[in-house]
């Protein structure tokens, strides 16, 4: 299987966003609201 | 020269390796990212564990972000990067990529809560401005390393190409570098003409590389143009060009006068034409098919039966281009073309 490069460019950096987008979700999951000092 | 247009573009795997890895990448530098905030929020520092008691715990799952982010991005670093290298261009730079996002996000928190989110009252907090731009000003340091990489030639899609070219039981003899290309693989009986996308430096003297990098070059600009009736004619005229400087670079190197003989024949006789025929007859494999005895520059100057170009010699050249084309090594309008100048070279032995 053969992809163009223009379009292979364009997969990756769609790929970037959606990991910015799970990162943001992830962090969400396993993180708590801060609790500022005292 | 045996190539299709699709064969310029990238492969599914190194896409795949590349995708997951910088997807998973910037999930990675989110985390840090993030996780980083969630310290800041508690005032820039935190501890967990041991035998002390700590002033400040650490928000809950910030730890892990950090952690997870960190080693995480290493795993997806090195799948981006192996992704990246099959892909060419500016996607073989992706640590510098991991290196601009992690300290300009990083930089940014710093100069956020040093200034723009600073406690009320607090005023602006020096030390975090200074780290902040520091961060910057390390970020803009791998830019200085991105644009060269994007420029370099050696690092452009579809570079890099090198011919290899060996004999039965031979290690590899000598190479080619190229610019432009993309990987074709012609074998036949041991003897392998290879263009792949592998950069090995070559002892092919400068002249003569220079001139395969130029013709590989107008050899991708007429396959990127299209396949109307001119280009495939402009196709042909180059791929011979280029099939003549092959037969140029193997008269350079030592290759044994036996594996020569087969790696011409066996590339569709691959060389500058003897006996006066015109360079631009020369056939470069599976696109020209000149008549006439050829062999390469420089050789012994008694040419072998391979070279001898009669009608069987084309009955067979035709079978092996239908075979290249099954095998996917030739493209449908190559194959044509090449076989209307076979059957016009039958024609006029008849």
């Amino acid at each position: 299987v053969t992809i163009s490069r223009p379009l292979a460019g364009i997969l990756i950096l769609a790929a970037v966003i959606v990991g910015i987008v799970a990162g943001s979700w992830l962090f969400g999951v396993i993180a708590a609201p801060a609790v500022p000092l005292g | 020269m045996a190539s299709t247009s699709d064969r310029a573009g990238v492969s599914g795997r190194s896409l795949a390796m590349a995708v997951i890895g910088y997807a998973g990448l910037a999930m990675c530098i989110t985390l840090v990212f993030l996780g980083m905030r969630a310290v800041m929020d508690v005032g820039g520092a935190c501890a967990d564990g041991g035998p002390y008691v700590s002033a400040q715990h650490c928000p809950e799952g910030s730890t892990l972000a950090l952690l997870g982010g960190v080693f995480g991005g290493f795993g997806f670093g090195a799948l981006a990067s192996i992704g990246g290298a099959g892909i060419g261009g500016i996607w073989v730079g992706a640590p510098v990529f991991a290196w601009i996002g992690l300290f300009g996000s990083l930089g940014w928190n710093f100069l956020d809560y040093g200034v723009f989110s600073a406690p009320t009252g607090a005023g602006v907090d020096g030390t975090w401005v200074f780290c902040g731009l520091l961060f910057w000003a390390m970020a803009a340091g791998g830019l200085l390393v991105l644009v060269p990489l994007a420029r370099s030639p050696k690092f452009a899609p579809g570079s890099s190409s090198t011919v290899t070219l060996r004999g039965p039981g031979q290690a590899r003899r000598s190479s080619v570098v190229m610019t432009g290309g993309s990987p074709v693989t012609v074998s036949r009986d041991g003897h392998t003409v290879v263009f792949s996308t592998t950069t090995v430096d070559g002892d092919i003297p400068d002249g003569l590389r220079d001139r395969l990098e130029t013709l590989q070059h107008q050899l991708a600009t007429a396959r990127a143009s299209g396949q109307t009736e001119a280009s495939r004619e402009e196709l042909g005229e180059i791929a011979a060009d280029f099939g003549a400087a092959i037969g140029a670079a193997l008269a350079e190197i030592p290759v044994a006068p036996e594996a020569r003989a087969t790696i011409l024949t066996a590339g569709g006789a691959i060389g500058a034409p003897a006996g006066g025929t015109p360079p631009g007859h020369a056939a470069a494999p599976g696109v020209d098919a000149a008549p006439g005895p050829t062999t390469a520059p420089g050789s012994d100057g008694a040419p072998g039966p391979e070279f001898t170009e009669g009608s069987q010699a084309l009955l067979d050249r035709l079978e092996r281009l239908a075979d290249m084309r099954d095998r996917g090594l030739l493209g449908p309008d190559e194959y044509e073309v090449a076989k209307a100048r076979i059957m016009t070279a039958l024609e006029g032995r008849s």
